[in-house]
């Protein structure tokens, strides 16, 4: 039997008794959510990960067929559940990983609590008066610009371990996880998620949950939340005073605080 | 003095040979030096509290927020990330940026990039980058085709190392991913054929002649089956060897048929061979029967000659009896033979 923790670099902090399981979006790895994290290690079990292709996940594990669709990293996140017991958890996913989360509650929905989506979005893509974000040539200049950057990523980590001489813990960890990252699967996931529609499900989520919407957004447009709390029972919307798409590294107590209220 | 200074170094600033940019952490444009502006094709003023996004092109957008926004919040710098602006015009420039935060007095930070333009080698760039998806798309059409062949097909390094096998490789011998070491394969060659084989496979990459062997090879189930293994050399145009194709074609039925044809001719020989004792033996007893009915009148016949012999006979009678002698002593002994073979026969 594959070894499930070390095939998705597991990590379990905290000594709560809820579970709270962080899932990172693309382009990251659980490092994404060290701002946040040790605000609740205190009161729950934090459990993070990264999904197979990132961070320090196993990549012999990538399976091209199984993750050719958000339903095979929907189901990396429930095999974490069962092998970890748990029930009743809190998820946070970051953009894609909001509606991996909900294809994963969808499938077991007493695996969950709440499901908290920050950036979601179920389809990236304009579709007949749908608006993702994107048209379907800018998948392409994503890639390209992923193609011509991946040497890019990897001189930046590496200067990480220099530029953080008083951290070399953090700055050898982020070097290792964006060094490791193989280029084809980062842009087989950024196909995957931007070829993502997961509209027609969001009807099925029965876990409550809250959309954490920033400002200008491009990859996730106001619209877009709107979108999901109109077609997703017990969905509620938060827009955030935060811009861009990544409002919990460049806005982490605002996260936090919104994270407070939709648990109490 | 302290403004000639300032002059200098905001004439420096103004036209420094990189596009200097500075913006708060939400990305809002704070200033810009008059190269970038130039590049931009727009003014200072009509650039100022605009997203940094907005100049980008639209694949750079999505890159900076998913990608290097994440990368500038967790190391408060990046360096040597390709992006492409998008200028008035709405022509697209290519650009190598470093953005670094800096804190300022009042306690905040702003990014401040540099920004160089990188058309030219771009165009090299992306020719590279053409030419390596070339090439990945053509590995990809010769591992489909490879994957089509019913054989067991692998290439080799020029030393010798396995470094491709097709999926009836995989099949063949349960191997998942990058099982197939030498030793790994080494262990599925039957224990008769693997000293001659690794001998000859070793001899071919010193010699780097093709090679043909035979030998037999164990399936996942644990069977060995013959196999025809060849090695063929890839050189290049100055005739260096690159690499080798290798392939193993399934000879089990060939061999089965040449077993079974070898068989049924024994069987055959064997046959003819008892058919052959049968007459033999047949033979051997007709003339082992008939040698006494025929010697005993010719014994008679020898003992009425001694009785004849010491008659007296004229010259005449007496040269055709020694004739007749003669061919009754010949007739004995050609009886005597005959019975004497019988006797000494298997």
């Amino acid at each position: 039997m594959q070894d499930i923790l070390r095939r998705n670099n597991v990590k379990v902090i905290g000594h709560g008794k809820p579970f709270m399981i962080f899932a990172h979006g693309f382009g990251c790895d659980q490092n994404t959510w060290r701002h946040i994290v040790p605000a609740f290690e205190k009161d729950y079990t934090i459990v993070l990960f990264d999904y197979v292709g990132a961070g320090n996940s196993d990549l012999t594990a990538y399976d091209e067929m199984r993750y050719s669709n958000l339903n095979g990293y929907a189901e990396d996140v429930l095999e974490i559940c069962r092998e970890l017991k748990i029930n009743d958890a809190i998820f946070v996913g970051h953009s894609v990983s909001s509606m991996i989360g909900t294809l994963a509650a969808i499938a077991e929905p007493t695996f969950f609590s709440k499901l908290l989506f920050v950036s979601p979005s179920p389809c990236y893509k304009n579709d007949n008066g749908y608006s993702g974000g994107m048209e379907s040539n800018d998948l392409e200049d994503l890639l390209e610009v992923m193609d011509s950057n991946y040497l890019g990523w990897s001189q930046s980590m590496a200067s990480v371990v220099m530029g953080n001489a008083d951290k070399p813990e953090l700055g050898q960890a982020l070097a290792n996880s964006f060094c490791s990252t193989d280029p084809e699967i980062a842009k087989q996931f950024a196909r995957v998620t931007f070829m993502s529609d997961t509209r027609s499900q969001l009807q099925n989520l029965t876990v409550e949950s809250r959309t954490l919407q920033c400002v200008e957004d491009p990859l996730a447009p106001t619209e877009v939340g709107a979108y999901i709390q109109e077609h997703t029972p017990e969905n509620s919307m938060v827009i955030l005073s935060a811009t861009g798409h990544c409002p919990h590294l460049s806005s982490p107590m605002e996260i936090i605080k919104q994270l407070e209220v939709f648990l109490n | 003095m302290q403004e000639t200074s300032f002059t200098r170094e905001s004439f420096y600033y103004q036209q420094a040979p990189c596009g200097l940019i500075s913006f708060q952490p939400d990305g809002s444009i704070v200033t810009c030096n008059q190269t970038m502006l130039k590049w931009l094709k727009i003014g200072h003023d009509d650039l100022l509290n605009r997203s940094i996004t907005s100049i980008l092109s639209k694949g750079a957008k999505f890159y900076y927020q998913m990608i290097m926004l994440p990368l500038l919040n967790m190391q408060r710098f990046v360096n040597e990330v390709n992006l492409d602006f998008r200028n008035a015009d709405n022509d697209t420039f290519s650009c190598l940026v470093n953005v670094v935060y800096v804190g300022n007095p009042d306690g905040t930070e702003s990014a401040h990039a540099s920004v160089l333009k990188i058309d030219d080698r771009k165009k090299y760039e992306v020719e590279l980058r053409n030419q390596k998806n070339f090439a990945n798309e053509q590995k990809k059409r010769f591992q489909s085709l490879a994957n089509f062949i019913p054989h067991l097909i692998f290439t080799t390094s020029r030393e010798g190392k396995v470094d491709f096998v097709n999926q009836q490789v995989l099949t063949y011998f349960n191997f998942v991913k990058d099982d197939y070491v030498f030793d790994k394969i080494v262990e599925n060659i039957h224990p008769d054929d693997r000293r001659n084989a690794i001998a000859k496979w070793m001899g071919t990459f010193k010699s780097e002649k093709e090679l043909e062997l035979v030998a037999r090879l164990r399936n996942s189930p644990g069977n060995y089956e013959w196999f025809l293994v060849r090695l063929i050399p890839y050189q290049d145009d100055a005739g260096e060897v690159k690499m080798w194709f290798g392939s193993c074609t399934n000879i089990q039925k060939q061999k089965a048929d040449e077993w079974n044809a070898l068989n049924k001719l024994n069987t055959r020989l064997e046959q003819a061979g008892e058919i052959i004792l049968k007459k033999s033996n047949a033979l051997r007893e007709i003339a082992f029967e008939q040698s006494h009915p025929v010697r005993m009148p010719l014994t008679n016949i020898l003992g009425l000659l001694s009785i004849i012999e010491t008659m007296d006979m004229n010259d005449e009678i007496r040269s055709l009896f020694g004739l007749l002698n003669q061919s009754a002593t010949q007739l004995d002994d050609v009886i005597r033979k005959i019975v004497q073979k019988t006797v000494e026969a298997p």
